[in-house]
């Protein structure tokens, strides 16, 4: 591997202009570890093309990004990484952009973040730890969220019950299983995400 | 894609915005929604803020898909656009004027919708 750093960069060729119908436009955060699947995930899902940029990564970095289970990784995400979904009846608009997955980043979180209605947190079950500063973020945040299970083809079968137990979860937040690679399964995701969203939010208004 | 947005980037993003790197309007979230107010073009202005300018002669487009579109850092958009809006030459909307709950319920329904016509194809 070039130990120098090159940026790669992939831009739109056409500016992504909004319609006049489109009025409302809310932000979801996918947010996870390095090679969980969160760009996957966008790209699922997104009607549009994902646009990010990317920075292949250095020789230096490599004991730090642990990628024992996805060796075909070679790039890191470290700036924008986002797509959008115009949602029916058309005039909302939902933008899911991808948090970067290590603690490096966290004044592209903080931006990520910001205004954002709540967050998906990626976990893959073969390398739990890779998403525990995310999570650690996310947490902070106080956003709700909901944590998502990738499941990969060589992925144990492991029960929300233990993963809750493991991470330390509050016992509302949902943990969901997904496919990242399939529009349903992450759409069943998100649904799910934004459920627990307005339960908590009218939760909050009752109490 | 053609090759002036090829070329590598000449000035440093850090240059673009004259060495700034905050705006005074510290509100412009990723999906505020630029857009132009009349056709108004100031004199002085250096390429970036032009580039801004022209790329919003074409349409809305949210401060995200600029920095994309524009291949600039997002901090770098928010600069310009805080002296394109000073100046009167461009409008920036918050991206959604109502409570969370009922965002959230917008979206709750189209992405329910956005299933249910997936698994009926």
């Amino acid at each position: 591997m070039d130990s120098s750093r090159l940026a790669r960069t992939t831009s739109p060729v056409e500016p992504a202009y909004l319609d006049e119908s489109s009025t409302y436009l809310v932000k979801i955060v996918v947010a996870g570890g390095l090679g969980v699947g969160k760009t996957t995930l966008i790209r699922a899902v997104s009607e549009m093309r994902s646009v990010h940029t990317e920075e292949v990564m250095t020789a230096a970095s490599v004991s730090l990004d642990n990628l024992e289970f996805t060796p075909e990784k070679t790039t890191t995400t470290v700036a924008m990484d986002f797509g959008r979904i115009t949602l029916d009846p058309g005039d909302t608009i939902l933008y899911l952009f991808g948090a970067p997955g290590q603690g490096r980043f966290k004044e592209a979180w903080d931006d990520v973040s910001y205004g954002a209605k709540g967050v998906l947190v990626l976990f893959d079950v073969r390398r739990l730890d890779a998403s525990f500063e995310a999570l650690d973020l996310v947490e902070r945040s106080g956003l709700p969220y909901c944590v998502a299970v990738n499941r990969f083809p060589t992925s144990p079968d492991v029960s929300p019950d233990v993963l809750r137990d493991h991470l330390d979860l509050d016992a509302d937040t949902p943990v969901v299983s997904c496919n990242a690679l399939d529009f349903t399964s992450s759409l069943d995701a998100l649904i799910e995400l934004v459920r627990h969203a307005l339960t908590r939010i009218r939760l909050d208004a009752a109490s | 894609m053609n090759a002036r947005r090829q070329a590598p980037r000449t000035v440093p993003a850090y240059l673009a915005t004259g060495g700034r790197s905050a705006t005074h309007r510290n509100t412009y979230d990723q999906l505020t929604r630029l857009s132009r107010l009349g056709e108004y073009v100031p004199n002085g202005l250096d390429s970036p803020h032009l580039r801004l300018l022209e790329v919003l002669a074409g349409g809305t487009l949210t401060i995200a898909d600029a920095a994309a579109f524009l291949r600039l850092p997002v901090f770098v958009i928010r600069v310009l656009v805080g002296d394109l809006v000073d100046l009167g030459v461009v409008q920036a909307v918050p991206p959604a004027d109502l409570p969370d709950v009922d965002l959230l319920e917008r979206v709750l329904n189209g992405l329910v919708k956005a299933r249910e016509n997936d698994l009926a194809r």
